[in-house]
């Protein structure tokens, strides 16, 4: 009986040391291995125009990514939750494909298709195309690894609530653009959100398939977390620390802007 | 029940597709219009290009007027070849080793002959191997005490490191190319690689697990990256061995195709001789790199110690039998690993 206790408490003070452990300490560290020599080596790292050509590059691929794989999230999300056909599980499992897939894998089939003796390479280079090694190629590595996020968020939503609204909105005489405006987004919107912030989040941090195809060209085809590594091989360890930093902050807006929206539609649905 | 906000949202969203779209299929066009250079090299030069390309800007501004811009790769060496075999539009590539430029030279991307298109067969810097230690550690200043069992050694992995590749050829060289026979020469090499607790990817990596994480007892890597770890503020003693050691040779050559695509092969040549200069051989001595020109070399010959026995890649029949020998799928160093229990 008195232990039962005390269960609540270790059970708490587990979960805030483990959190200590693996994500304040690390993120401090971070933050202070950036700072530690004052703001004058920080600002002198972010001004250098390698950085910000990564910064740009890194937002310029999220902008890409995030609203395609969006409305492909929700095109895919809708046919599988709204739909049963033949082959519904199996389109359900392709869409699962790039969490089991490994990034750097991911990356390899890039290569594979797009490289200069890939499948596509010849007819490519007559083009005089480039993907790989270029914006293109790592764009679609970028929306290989994040495509089953918002499909993922959005599929159980729509499963819970069910058709029953929207055929009662079809038979009030709503076309089909209306049903999903009024009817179907603001049921599934918190699962959107969380899909596009989970998107929104991979898309600017992956590392492992966007390296493979990127040629990491400073200045050029180097994201942020390509920075990062290479400025850290390079004892750099400063502009490694801050760059690091400037993606933990895109990273803190991102959820201040989610708890913006949540904060206002919250009271927009009350009153 | 129709809100603003859900409204914003999705005309952000249709606004950012749009301009990513306006953005995705603008962007190839203009790449590759100005006269610009890509130089493709392995993980650890980065610091002597640094000071080197600035030089060659102005320099070429100078006797022509024209501005070149420099993108610039680093990798190692083994990913940086895969890489330009697969579309990485490198102008100059400046590997680690012969064995990467000749891979794409078979790609058919470098003509046959480059080895003599610039000074000194091509090479355009050369390096020994080095051991560093720990301050207070044990001491290892013959290669032979590598293998007493009792050390972490750090080396990176030959499979994607050139420096690795030259680490092998070291390793094997020191018995076999000072009286030993092939079979002592594979139980030393076993030994060194059983000692390896980790195989980083190339060759800086390599000095980070040693230098940053603080693993193993001993560092094996190019001299060049133990004097860059030194000006970088590491105290840790390191030990060039003297009775015997591998010439480490670095190629730098042209990629034909490459630079008749974009119209920079001029400009390409002109780089690739003036790292050949006093100018551009002095920066890579500063950097630790052994130089190639003769009066550089005498300038820095206090820094670099001579060595009495130096082999050469040639004294192993060239690279392309090393290859077939040690590095190919299944060839001794897969061996190796396997029998270590590390796969292959």
């Amino acid at each position: 009986m008195r232990l039962s206790k005390f269960v609540p408490f270790g059970l708490i003070f587990v979960s805030i040391a483990y959190l200590f452990l693996v994500l304040f300490i690390p993120a401090a560290a971070a933050f202070y291995e950036a700072l530690h020599k004052g703001f004058g080596p920080f600002l002198e790292a972010v001004k250098q125009p390698d950085f910000i050509e990564a910064v740009k590059l890194t937002l310029l691929i999220t902008a890409i990514v995030v609203p395609l794989n969006t409305i492909f999230g929700l095109c895919a999300a809708w046919i599988v939750a709204r739909n049963r056909f033949p082959g519904r599980v199996l389109l359900m499992s392709i869409i699962d494909l790039p969490f089991s897939v490994s990034p750097v894998v991911a990356g390899l089939m890039i290569v594979l298709l797009y490289g200069r003796n890939g499948w596509f390479g010849p007819w490519l280079e007559n083009a005089d195309v480039r993907i790989i090694f270029a914006l293109p190629g790592m764009v679609l590595a970028t929306i290989f690894v994040t495509l089953p996020f918002v499909a993922r968020e959005v599929i159980p939503v729509l499963e819970e609530t069910g058709p029953d609204q929207e055929e009662a909105a079809r038979t009030l005489g709503a076309t089909d653009w209306q049903v999903f405006w009024r009817v179907t987004l603001p049921n599934i919107r918190w699962g959107l959100l969380y899909g596009v912030l989970l998107t929104n989040a991979r898309a600017m941090g992956e590392f492992g398939a966007v390296s493979v195809v990127s040629g990491s060209i400073l200045g050029q085809t180097a994201t942020l977390p390509i920075f990062v590594e290479q400025a850290y091989k390079n004892y750099q360890t400063e502009a490694a620390f801050s760059a690091a930093v400037i993606l933990a902050l895109l990273a803190i807006v991102t959820l201040i802007l989610k708890e913006i929206l949540e904060r206002n539609t919250h009271h927009k649905t009350i009153h | 029940m129709f809100s603003k906000s859900l409204r914003l949202i999705s005309f952000s969203l249709v606004g950012l597709l749009t301009a990513g779209i306006i953005v995705a299929t603008h962007l190839p066009a203009n790449a590759q219009k100005a006269k610009e250079l890509t130089l493709v090299s392995y993980a650890v030069t980065q610091s002597a290009y640094e000071t080197i390309i600035p030089k060659f800007v102005s320099y070429w501004k100078k006797k022509t007027g024209e501005t070149v811009t420099f993108r610039q790769s680093y990798g190692g060496s083994g990913s940086q070849t895969r890489a330009v075999i697969d579309g990485l539009e490198a102008d100059v590539v400046a590997l680690a080793l012969a064995l990467d430029t000749q891979k794409i030279q078979k790609a058919g991307l470098i003509n046959p002959g480059w080895e003599k298109e610039a000074p000194n067969g091509s090479i355009v810097t050369k390096s020994v191997m080095a051991f560093a230690t720990r301050p207070g550690g044990v001491q290892v200043k013959k290669w032979p005490d590598l293998a007493s069992g009792k050390l972490k050694i750090i080396t990176a992995n030959p499979k994607t490191s050139g420096g690795a590749r030259w680490n092998f050829l070291g390793l094997w060289g020191s018995v076999s190319k000072t009286g030993g026979t092939e079979a002592q020469a594979r139980t030393f090499v076993e030994k060194v690689y059983a000692s390896a607790p980790v195989l980083p990817k190339d060759a800086r990596e390599a000095s980070d697990v040693f230098y940053k994480q603080g693993q193993g007892d001993v560092l094996l890597n190019y001299e060049h990256e133990l004097v860059l770890a030194r000006k970088k503020g590491s105290k840790d003693p390191y030990y060039v061995p003297t009775d015997f050691n591998i010439s480490i040779d670095n190629p730098i050559a042209v990629v034909d195709k490459n630079v008749d695509k974009h119209g920079t092969r001029k400009v390409a040549e002109a780089f690739v001789q003036f790292v050949f200069t006093p100018e551009a051989q002095r920066e890579y001595a500063g950097e630790g790199f052994r130089p190639v020109n003769a009066q550089v070399a005498k300038e820095f010959a206090s820094k670099y110690p001579k060595v009495k026995k130096l082999i050469t890649v040639q004294d192993f029949g060239g690279w392309s039998q090393i290859d077939t020998k040690f590095f190919a799928d299944n060839a001794i160093f897969g061996q190796i690993l396997q029998k270590i229990g590390r796969g292959g």
